[in-house]
């Protein structure tokens, strides 16, 4: 039901249904995405963590972050938001043995998140700055 | 002079996934004619013909980004002076302070709620298109 252009108080029932379909839709493409995370992660390790790789890597757990968080699956989104951050620490500040080694657990919680993944009620997220 | 109404929007998102949501919750839940670019080339492609009244715009985007996006979409005759919104989760000081160089109306933050989005740009033209009173 919307209360003038642009204004959305409450979704239609038909509304409710496409939003949903489309979630259930991205959820479903979602295991194709962990395997290109996966892939990365092999590309990582066999190519010696060089920046090119880790950059391609970023990008896709990044975009990963930012979807799933828009979509509704929350803990998909922070756990792939905490990947990204390593992505980014291992970007700025080079790649010790030890960092490289947390990549394997954080992967595992994404793995995770996935499993245990439905929709989270969406929540107000940060709204428009100016 | 009084501002139009906003009915058509200019999407310009690189990721898929986000395109789709975006466009549907633009266009089925607000009511607004949208057209979807996934990259520079194709919004400044496209501008003149689809004559946008406002341009939702990612930051970073593989090539050339938002903030070079813009300025080339402003040598466009069509959207030399259309109101842009970036999207973008990088809200650092350092970055919102680029946006308001380049005279963008607002910055909504990544990631957003598909029905908060459309509300959102609703109040932001609201008071854009007053401010013009």
């Amino acid at each position: 039901m919307r209360s003038g252009p642009g204004i959305v108080t409450r979704l239609t029932e038909a509304q409710q249904a496409q939003l949903e379909a489309l979630r259930q839709s991205y959820r479903a493409e979602l295991p194709a995405k962990l395997e290109l995370i996966g892939g990365a992660v092999e590309t990582l390790h066999a190519g010696g963590w060089e920046k090119a790789h880790l950059m391609a890597f970023y990008e896709l757990v990044h975009k990963l972050a930012g979807s799933a968080a828009i979509y509704g699956f929350g803990g998909i989104s922070r756990a792939a938001g905490e990947i990204e951050s390593w992505a980014l620490a291992a970007l700025d500040g080079g790649l010790p043995e030890d960092r490289r080694l947390e990549l394997s657990s954080l992967v595992g919680a994404l793995r995770e998140a996935f499993a245990a993944s439905e929709p989270d009620p969406l929540t107000r997220p940060r709204s428009a700055i100016r | 002079m009084a501002r139009r109404a906003l009915k058509r929007i200019l999407l310009v998102e690189d990721d898929p996934d986000i395109q789709t949501v975006t466009s549907m919750a633009l266009g089925s839940f607000g009511g607004y004619t949208v057209s979807v670019c996934g990259s520079a080339l194709e919004a400044i492609a496209s501008a003149a013909e689809f004559r946008p009244d406002l341009i939702l715009l990612d930051v970073m985007m593989p090539g050339m980004d938002g903030l070079d996006t813009l300025r080339a979409l402003r040598q466009v005759p069509a959207t030399a002076t259309t109101p842009v919104i970036f999207l973008t989760a990088r809200v650092q000081p350092a970055d919102v302070a680029k946006y308001k160089e380049l005279d963008s109306l607002a910055v909504i933050r990544k990631p957003f709620e598909p029905t908060v989005l459309v509300e959102t740009i609703h109040e932001i033209w609201t008071r854009y298109r007053d401010e013009a009173h």
